[in-house]
């Protein structure tokens, strides 16, 4: 088998993959009457998303119907606001998730109630925490790009 | 014929130059008592084989651009870029697939979080994971 002949499939099947990965991000008008239902908070925007992130929220309204009614709700009101955040915003929410699934499961249930507790904090106080936490967050950052 | 030269005498084994010499000078002398409607079947033949020769040695139109396709597949040159072209598709392919297993994940974690029954506020405000911390200790 010659060289010539080896490429060929290969340049194809790598020439598809690109093509499907490519038409795997569609303009709002070619989306489905589910997915527009879904991801109507995001219609005005949709067509400037870059392609890679048109595809996540693809993958979020594809798990849409698996949600209660109630999930499905609360992710429909958080949809805009999660895509006006900043991709460093959204990793840090993200990666407070994951350390709060981490948590056993009875911290867990009292978190909402410890998110009421505080909420009613003063402004100042909140304030505060808020920026201790960022000087934390840059600090490590900054300790976690000086080690080799 | 009766001429000496007209026999060949193999008991001898003379060397090959020789047998052609001897060989030569016997159809040179017997072309001379061709017919001459054969010396014109001769030619006609001989013209023939000619023109075949010439237009098989010519490319024909349209093959050209296969032989210098077929000569570039098989050079080295070819087969040195094949190989860096084969490389560069197989990283970027294996990009693309890193790419979708961290997709999924962040879908996965997006869709959980976005449908999570502590606010967003919760995960968003970075003052609510610090005071979590001071009250847990």
């Amino acid at each position: 088998m010659s060289v010539g002949q080896f490429l060929m499939p290969c340049l194809l099947a790598w020439l598809s993959t690109l093509a499907q990965a490519q038409s795997g991000a569609p303009a709002w008008s070619e989306l489905g009457t589910e997915q527009r239902t879904v991801l109507a908070p995001l219609a005005q925007d949709w067509d400037r998303i870059e392609p890679a992130r048109r595809q996540k929220w693809l993958g979020l309204a594809a798990r849409y119907p698996d949600m209660t009614p109630e999930e499905q709700v609360r992710m429909q009101n958080r949809l805009h606001i999660w895509a006006r955040l900043t991709p460093e915003a959204r990793d840090e929410a993200r990666a407070r998730y994951r350390r709060l699934q981490r948590m056993p499961e009875t911290t867990r249930e009292a978190l909402k109630q410890k998110w009421d507790v505080y909420e009613s904090l003063p402004e100042d106080e909140k304030r505060r925490l808020s920026e201790d936490a960022l000087r934390k967050r840059v600090k490590r950052k900054a300790a976690s790009a000086s080690t080799p | 014929m009766s001429s000496p030269h007209t026999h060949i005498d193999i008991t001898h084994e003379p060397d090959e130059a020789v047998i052609a010499r001897r060989l030569k000078f016997v159809l040179d002398q017997s072309s001379h008592s061709i017919p001459a409607a054969t010396a014109d079947r001769l030619y006609a033949a001989r013209q023939a084989a000619m023109a075949r020769a010439s237009s098989s040695a010519r490319p024909r139109r349209g093959m050209g651009v296969v032989a210098v396709l077929a000569r570039g597949l098989s050079s080295a040159v070819f087969r040195q870029s094949a190989a860096v072209f084969l490389l560069a598709a197989l990283a970027i392919t294996a990009n693309d697939w890193l790419q979708a297993d961290a997709n999924e994940e962040l879908v996965e974690v997006d869709s959980a979080l976005l449908a999570d029954d502590l606010p967003l506020d919760a995960y968003i405000d970075r003052g609510f994971g610090a005071w979590l911390e001071k009250e847990s200790q």
